[in-house]
């Protein structure tokens, strides 16, 4: 495909794999770096997320809604890893989240905060990481983080709180 | 919402991982098929493995109508597949490479997600029958470890020189020459008959039978154990009462069965919890005592797994037990052989083994661990522990 293509290509849906690959790559590492933070293995996670979209794509009834229906797949197999990374973290597996300031274009004193928002975050149920995340950096509504995440509404709004509470005291005692 | 909070959420939302560039997108998709390409022919091997596998039982029972019993070759690590009885013991289908061209160990998986490792060239393993409620193994020479998957419905036994032992979930290891024949526990309980005398082995405990007496010896085969058995044995069950059916042995059992799988799980947790208590507190004794008994009573549940490898550490980081660690470990892996925390489980086990001065045991594990990982992510660990 060359540039041309790529301009044709985005001015409609994606009608093939790769075009959705082009198109939401990009949206799908951003939901990886933020559920799970800068650290972690996102070249990996966007594998697993397009592999999982692979192997249903010939299925898929919709194609208009393909890149919500990527979204879903990319936020719950975030769920999967920030749940393996809390076991793996507590049997000392897994280090506690430290941002890459070299690969993350933060400044020491960003760098710093966001070291601080992602420890926290690491300490959290990967639920209530998950609903946070989704709510307050990446601006979803309750009901979408809902269907995201497969949970209840009123079980969001139980991990939104919790994580919530936990935030503030982190930021507040600083 | 603090000033700070606020600032941290502006800057996370801000940041990107992905550059917004045409020509990384594309490296990025032509990356990706190629991993796709390497999964799918990881995915095809080991279907091929099993396929192997299916096709050799099939071409030996096609053969054992004309009278010739081939031994099978198989690959150095087999997976064997569920196929119909053999009737005649001493018939049955042959496990391993044989003869000194077999330079190591031999891992061969059972349908049940039990395994065994042969450890030298002289095993002579056979398969007599594999049924959903039981597998039957005659091993006639050499030695052996079998690391068998937890399941009360079905019962894995292994024959070897007049000696019958049952297992339901456990790790042990049987060696057998011309004059002796001996049974050693790691973990778990197994059941060794002779004749008309039957002996219970717990974790640490051995058996060994010595040939020269005879079958009909007066002299029982003399047991060896570490810590005696913290509840006395069950009597050995009548074949019927086996199968679906289960007839606890005592009371707190019959409570763990009575209890439904939410119970199972929350039980566990508080367990679980306690441990973290008792370790922060710097009683790490009791920790391990939670955490065996989370092992112990729950050795089906999921979460055994877990709580194995953490008994595992506690022993070897906080009481300095390398040996009881190794078993620890040995059966979070063996509990779940192609579990997340299998490749850890057997690399800490080897490290273990290397500590207590096992270096044998540690080199068997090493290869057991190359032939399941092929470029693991301890790889290189397991390599600087075990060399010499």
């Amino acid at each position: 495909m060359n540039a041309q293509d790529d301009a044709a290509s985005s001015a409609r849906e994606p009608r093939t794999f790769d075009e959705c690959f082009l198109r939401y790559h990009r949206m799908v590492a951003t939901v990886g770096c933020r559920i799970l933070g800068y650290n972690a293995d996102i070249d990996d996670f966007v594998q697993d997320v397009f592999l999982e979209v692979h192997r249903s794509f010939a299925s898929l009834s919709k194609p208009e809604a393909v890149g919500g229906w990527i979204r879903v797949i990319a936020v719950r197999v975030a769920m999967r890893r920030a749940r393996r990374h809390r076991v793996r973290m507590a049997l000392g597996l897994d280090k506690i989240f430290e941002t890459d300031t070299v690969s993350v274009d933060a400044s020491q004193e960003d760098a710093a905060l966001l070291d601080r928002l992602y420890r926290t975050l690491d300490k959290m149920p990967a639920q209530s990481r998950v609903c946070w995340v989704l709510r307050h950096l990446e601006g979803e509504k309750i009901d979408d983080i809902a269907m995201l995440t497969n949970l209840s509404r009123s079980t969001v709004k139980r991990h939104l709180t919790k994580a919530t509470v936990i935030l503030q005291q982190v930021f507040d005692d600083s | 919402m603090t000033p700070e909070l606020e600032r941290t959420l502006l800057k996370a939302r801000t940041i990107s991982a992905v550059e917004d560039d045409s020509s990384a997108s594309r490296r990025a998709l032509q990356r990706f098929h190629q991993v796709r390409v390497v999964r799918r022919r990881r995915r095809r091997l080991l279907g091929t493995m099993a396929a192997t596998g299916v096709a050799g039982l099939v071409a030996f029972l096609v053969v054992r109508g004309t009278g010739n019993a081939p031994t099978i070759s198989q690959p150095q690590t087999a997976v064997v597949t569920a196929a119909e009885s053999v009737r005649d013991p001493g018939q049955g289908e042959a496990l391993g490479q044989k003869g000194p061209a077999s330079a190591s160990p031999q891992l061969i998986h059972f349908p049940d997600g039990s395994s065994a490792t042969l450890l030298t060239s002289r095993t002579e393993l056979r398969m007599e029958s594999v049924s959903d409620s039981a597998l039957e193994l005659t091993m006639a020479s050499g030695e052996a470890r079998f690391d068998v998957a937890p399941n009360p419905d079905r019962l894995f036994r292994v024959r070897s020189a007049g000696l019958r032992i049952e297992v339901i979930g456990t790790s042990f290891t049987v060696r057998t020459d011309r004059h002796q024949t001996s049974v050693s526990v790691h973990e778990g309980r197994v059941a060794v008959h002779q004749a008309d005398r039957h002996n219970i082995l717990t974790e640490g405990m051995s058996l060994k039978l010595d040939h020269a007496l005879g079958p009909e010896a007066k002299t029982p085969p003399s047991v060896e154990s570490a810590p005696p058995p913290t509840a006395p044995p069950p009597p050995a069950e009548p074949r019927r009462a086996r199968g679906r059916r289960r007839r606890p042995a005592h009371k707190a059992e019959a409570r763990r069965d009575a209890l439904s799988p939410e119970a199972k799980l929350a039980e566990i947790r508080r367990l679980l919890a306690a441990a973290d208590v008792d370790r922060f507190r710097g009683e790490p004794e009791e920790a391990v005592r939670k955490l065996t008994q989370i092992v112990a009573q729950f050795a089906t549940h999921p979460q055994a797994v877990p709580a194995a490898f953490m008994l595992g550490r506690v022993l070897r980081r906080e009481l300095d037990a390398p040996r009881r660690a190794a078993e620890a470990f040995a059966q979070a892996y063996s509990l779940a052989p192609s579990g997340t925390l299998a490749d850890d489980a057997l690399a800490n086990e080897i490290e273990c083994w290397v500590e207590v001065g096992d270096q044998q045991q540690a080199r068997a594990r090493a290869r057991v661990y190359s032939q399941r990982f092929p470029g693991g992510r301890n790889q290189d660990r397991v390599r600087r522990a075990t060399r010499p």
